[in-house]
């Protein structure tokens, strides 16, 4: 299997932001000028997460897909806010290869079933934001602001049983402190569903996503250490296939 | 140029079309009228959803669709449109084609995720490797999918794909079909090279910039 590398770009009305564990956020870029780059460095797919509070900033995520898909040739996922099937549908049709919901997965599960029976499982993604609670997972709604009391594995296994194609794993604890994923979180999830896990949350360096795969993750996904220039995805990607792990160089 | 592409209903075509402006330089029509399908240089079948909802589109054209085919007109068909050129799948739900003889089925192999989604080499085999194809040997494609097609008569398959251990066909060609398992449309460089090698096998007088 070849490993996915991820930029994750974060846009509230319109501009890429950055925030350390979902607040404090900062603008560091534009989203086409930043996934043109990324093309170019050899991503393997882009998602968009919008954050937007607003319905304008809604309506402007529509046209920066647009945008975006019409300058870049490899896949985009876009979630953030997306409520309804009709929500999804226009996300589609400005050019989305994916879409990926959250907080209306959890409210309104048969959303799933409905995205996945119209465009297909592989176009279906379930993001989870996970909190460690004890020795278990919570899945948080609302951006990580509200929890749910839902057990993530369950809910994970649960989405996928609905339709997702894709489990979005965003470990909230170490989401922004670039202090490495969350290994156990990983493991956990992907030892329990079949399909691909994107894992995201504390990528610091490329070792940290090296340590993501090795623990099952299929994916992985990182946003500071690429937008402030850290590292490149290429640099990533050489890491990778120097630890033997198969990419697409 | 004109291609046309079957309209799936489902509003997610733009990247398809944009990549037919950036490598042809040509905007296809999004279409489900029979004379638009048929008189056209390239027809293009592309996927939506399930099998089920592809075959109930299919039915509503499936005799222009067979008159082209049987005239000798291109075809290009993407994803499910490939799987679509055969009878059934096992993923349910109505009649395909039926060009092809041989079974659409789920993948199925120890230790691989499903669907399986993300870049892989394609290889290409037998006959096709002197063909046009010959150019995308070894390069990366984009595959999201949870199905893929066995047929019947192996020598039609003209690329694979390693999944877990399963061989799976990445293109099919023959005569003037050409089907694709991955998205050309998605796969970046390699989709624009892909797109040189259709011109050149179907003779679209174009030849695009890589």
């Amino acid at each position: 299997m070849v490993v996915r590398v991820i930029p994750c770009l974060d846009v509230d009305e319109g501009k890429v932001v950055k925030g350390r564990r979902f607040r404090d956020l900062a603008v560091v870029g534009d989203p086409v000028e930043l996934a043109v780059r990324y093309e170019a460095e050899g991503a393997d797919e882009i998602v968009f997460l919008d954050i937007s509070a607003s319905w304008k900033g809604r309506e402007i995520l529509r046209d920066v897909v647009r945008s975006v898909a019409r300058e870049i040739s490899i896949p985009i996922t876009v979630g953030g806010g997306i409520r309804s099937l009709a929500d999804a549908d226009h996300i589609f049709r400005s050019g989305a290869d994916k879409v990926s919901i959250n907080t209306y997965a959890v409210k309104n599960p048969g959303l799933i079933t409905d995205i996945s029976r119209k465009y297909g499982s592989q176009s279906t993604v379930v993001a989870i934001d996970a909190k460690k609670s004890g020795e278990l997972y919570e899945v948080m709604i609302y951006g990580g602001r509200e929890p749910t009391g839902l057990n993530a594995v369950e809910w994970a296994r649960r989405a996928v049983d609905l339709g997702a194609g894709e489990i979005l794993l965003t470990s909230i604890d170490a989401d922004g402190t670039r202090a490495g994923y969350d290994l156990n979180l990983i493991g956990i999830i992907a030892g329990s569903v079949e399909v691909p896990i994107i894992a995201s949350g504390g990528a610091g360096s490329p070792e940290d996503m090296y340590r993501a795969i090795a623990a099952g993750a299929d994916a992985v996904l990182a946003a500071s250490i690429f937008h402030y220039r850290r590292y490149t995805v290429y640099d990533v990607k050489r890491y990778l296939y120097s630890r033997s792990v198969a990419v697409r160089l | 140029m004109r291609i046309a592409i079957l309209d799936n209903g489902a509003g997610n075509l733009y990247n398809l079309v944009r990549y037919f402006e950036r490598v042809y330089g040509v905007s296809p029509k999004i279409t489900m009228e029979p004379r638009e399908l048929v008189d056209t240089d390239l027809l293009v079948l592309p996927g939506v959803g399930n099998f089920a909802v592809l075959s109930s589109i299919i039915d509503r054209v499936r005799e222009p669709i067979y008159r082209y085919i049987e005239s000798g007109g291109p075809l290009l068909a993407i994803c499910l449109g490939m799987q679509a050129l055969f009878t059934e799948s096992e993923e349910g739900g109505g009649r395909g084609l039926g060009v092809f003889d041989g079974r659409v089925v789920r993948i199925r192999s120890s230790g691989v995720r499903v669907p399986h989604i993300g870049w892989d080499p394609v290889k290409i085999v037998g006959g096709a490797s002197s063909s046009a194809l010959g150019m995308i040997d070894g390069r990366y494609f984009y595959y999201a999918h949870s199905y893929y097609v066995a047929p019947s008569d192996r020598s039609i398959v003209a690329g694979i794909t390693r999944y877990g251990d399963i061989d799976i066909p990445a293109i099919i060609y023959r005569d003037n079909i050409v089907a694709t398992q991955f998205h050309p449309e998605r796969s970046g460089v390699s989709g624009r090279i892909f797109a040189r090698a259709m011109a050149e096998i179907f003779d679209l007088g174009v030849a695009p910039s890589v």
